[in-house]
């Protein structure tokens, strides 16, 4: 029995071991500086000013009154809402596209794959170019038809949905592959069944995989919303939040209250409060799609 | 054979970390090493062997990438006056002044820097070397040291200028001349150039505001002009009560004359053009003029090497004597407190200052030089500011008087004004609140 009990010990030791490593770099680097944000959120931390001095919650009242941060808020929420609707039903779709046995589906998943692995930076100035010089000649050879005159990146109510469409070309690939992993897992019996009963294709997919998949979707979207709410690189790449405030994200205002306007202990109030929204809008849909899942 | 592999891999990593070491030790100062990965040139390592002096170390940090080479020479020059100092160069170009704000906050700080907009505030976090009484700055032009950007409230020096640029609209006198067109005195000519080379299908103005910082610099070559041209001391009355946006006339006509810029510009195209796109429709002569910094030069004449260009101040009144060209210090050094060698640093400086060195520095930097008596001719633009200097039409206030804070609030306050979705009197009066309240959170120590 003791020994038994010691070689336990031994292995548990030998586990804490193995995951000390992972764990003090998580801790150094992730979760000291979580609860020192915390802290800072609570202080008017300035630039270079060495001078910190504790002014309650101050800075989260400010927030809640700052006309750019309620601005970068609902851009944030109008991009996340896009990207993840679209997003996902464009990876389902291309996912439902290559589970079926057209010629080429193995190049075609690595192609659509393949944006993924692309800096995002580099994503970001291709699309900017794309968006303007590319989009320009295309229209000078139809003649410049005053419809087509769209200021992709220019136009304050259009921009963030061309950094939206550049998100979703970007991540599709990623989601799709998880996609088809979802839909080969169904079993070929049950939809040959189905059509042996006389099912259609649109009842196949809407009564048989999309059921079955759900708990994929659930993820997907999960995935997706939390990476879109903390959208940072593409903003800045393609139009540093311009015009105006029109593409900037609370992720970018983050770093321009931070680091261009020198306001750290704020910039850390509303890093909380992204933290917090994030936190919420995760386990409510968490809840909510779980919910769904079983009903179906 | 894979023992073989093992022992040759073992040996090679063995044979590069004892290189790194050798020359680590011809190095010395261990404490200066840095190993960002950033760009870095090591300059000439040893001079003769002299009867030994201590060997000294520096690192100059800067973001300036032109300006490597510059300074590449400058300090071989230097070396050869004191052969115990090498001086290092660390270049950042990529948000400089968030590396350095690191770097001052984890103690690793380089020697000597250059801090941009943000020296009276780091001066404030006792960082930096006073430099009030140094011998070095009698060589320094007067009106340039006394500007905000080095000088604080109480006369105290913190940075060293080196030079200084100015802020202006560029015109192509081909097409004026083409046109029929002279060069607008006062506002009421401009508006008619406008309308000519509208007619005419040209746009008036180049505009790249797809980058932010480019309408700023539209606005600037106006509002200099008009608000500062009429009082220098805008800032100290904005911050006393006595003056405000809102109240301030010249404000408004500032406004106005960016309005009018954006208007007669490549309007439609303005917001997907970018600063390079801008420049490269300057000089490929698509447009007539453009409101930009005398840096635009360099791409200009990268992509148009002979086109015949001039500068000049906005017309921002019926008064040709107030079409002034608004001139600002640029780039400047500043000494670490923390520095070990703050004696070797000042020699540097007192070098920068001396006037064949600042004539090598202006003339490839293209720039102003801060130093007294340094004469320009790097390009036949320096002839149209040198005869505005020579006439008084110069405005040294602009933007540097600003609370740090606020410079990001106006740069995006300025689109949603010429897209329409603030009105002027409300961009006014959101430019007042922006303003106090950055005041009052860049002050509270």
């Amino acid at each position: 029995m003791s020994a038994y009990s010691t070689k336990i010990r031994k292995n548990d030791l030998a586990f804490i071991l193995f995951i000390l490593p992972a764990f003090v770099l998580f801790f150094l680097f992730f979760i000291v500086p979580f609860i020192r944000s915390i802290y800072y959120s609570f202080t008017d931390l300035y630039g270079y000013n060495r001078n910190v001095n504790f002014i309650g919650l101050s800075s989260f009242l400010e927030a809640f009154r700052d006309e750019n941060f309620l601005t970068s808020l609902t851009v944030t929420l109008k991009y996340a809402l896009f990207v993840v609707i679209i997003g996902n039903i464009v990876s389902l779709a291309l996912a439902l596209l290559l589970d079926t046995n057209i010629p080429g589906k193995s190049v075609l998943r690595t192609v659509f794959f393949l944006p993924n692995v692309m800096s995002l930076i580099i994503v970001g100035f291709v699309w900017t170019f794309i968006y303007g010089d590319v989009y320009r000649s295309f229209m000078e050879i139809l003649g410049n038809p005053e419809y087509l005159q769209i200021s992709w990146l220019g136009n304050t109510s259009i921009a963030i949905y061309s950094i939206g469409i550049t998100a979703i070309w970007q991540s599709a690939g990623y989601a799709m592959i998880i996609y088809i992993a979802g839909l080969q897992n169904i079993s070929t019996d049950i939809i040959e069944a189905a059509y042996i009963d006389g099912a259609s294709a649109r009842e196949v997919f809407f009564r048989i995989k999309l059921p079955l998949i759900s708990p994929v979707i659930v993820m997907n979207v999960i995935l997706a919303t939390t990476s879109c709410l903390k959208v940072f690189d593409f903003p800045l790449a393609m139009t540093s939040g311009g015009p105006g405030y029109a593409t900037t994200t609370m992720a970018l205002y983050i770093y321009t209250l931070g680091f261009n306007m020198q306001r750290t202990g704020y910039a850390t109030a509303i890093s909380v409060i992204l933290f917090l929204i994030i936190a919420v809008i995760t386990v409510f849909l968490m809840k909510f799609l779980k919910m769904r899942e079983e009903k179906l | 054979m894979k023992r073989i592999f093992c022992l040759a891999i073992a040996l090679i990593l063995l044979i590069s970390i004892s290189m790194g070491c050798s020359n680590k030790a011809a190095v010395k100062d261990a404490e200066n090493e840095k190993s960002d990965a950033v760009s870095k040139e090591e300059t000439k390592e040893e001079k003769a062997e002299e009867p030994k002096a201590e060997k000294v170390n520096l690192l100059l940090f800067h973001g300036k990438q032109e300006a490597q080479e510059t300074f590449s020479e400058i300090i071989d020059e230097f070396n050869k006056k004191y052969p115990n100092v090498t001086i290092e160069q660390e270049i950042v170009t990529n948000d400089p002044s968030a590396i350095l704000k690191a770097r001052l906050a984890t103690g690793e700080v380089p020697d000597i820097f250059s801090a941009g907009v943000e020296v009276i505030d780091i001066s404030k976090g006792g960082y930096l070397v006073e430099l009030t009484n140094e011998p070095f700055l009698k060589n320094i032009v007067e009106d340039t040291l006394k500007s905000s950007s080095f000088t604080d409230g109480n006369g105290k020096v913190w940075a060293l200028p080196i030079d200084g640029s100015c802020i202006g609209v560029f015109y192509n006198k081909k097409i004026f001349s083409d046109n029929g067109l002279t060069v607008p005195q006062t506002l009421s000519e401009l508006k008619n150039v406008c309308e000519v080379l509208k007619s005419k299908n040209i746009p008036a103005f180049a505009l790249g505001f797809k980058d932010g910082w480019t309408i700023k610099m539209a606005a600037i070559s106006a509002f200099s002009p008009a608000v500062y041209g009429k009082n220098l001391n805008w800032d100290a009355d904005k911050n006393s009560g006595k003056a405000s946006f809102t109240n301030t006339e010249e404000w408004k006509t500032s406004f106005e004359l960016l309005s009018l810029i954006y208007s007669y510009g490549n309007t439609k195209t303005a917001f997907d053009t970018d600063y390079n796109g801008a420049c490269s429709m300057f000089a490929q002569g698509k447009a007539a003029m453009m409101a930009q910094g005398l840096w635009a030069l360099e791409p200009i004449r990268d992509i148009a090497p002979d086109i015949d260009i001039g500068i000049m101040g906005f017309p921002v009144s019926e008064d040709p004597s107030e079409a002034k060209l608004h001139q600002f210090p640029d780039f400047s050094l500043c000494i670490s407190s923390k520095s070990k060698y703050i004696d070797e640093c000042k020699k540097f400086f007192e070098f920068m200052t001396t006037k064949e060195i600042a004539e090598i520095w202006s003339n490839k930097a293209k720039l102003f030089s801060a130093v007294k008596g340094v004469s320009l001719s790097f390009d036949p633009v320096a002839e149209d500011v040198n005869r505005l200097i020579a006439e008084g039409k110069i405005c040294t206030q602009g933007d540097r008087g600003w609370p740090t804070p606020f410079h990001s609030e106006f740069e995006k306050v300025l689109p949603e004004f010429l897209l329409g979705k603030k009105d002027i009197n409300s961009v006014l009066g959101s430019l007042d609140e922006a303003w106090d309240k950055a005041r009052s959170i860049s002050q509270s120590e």
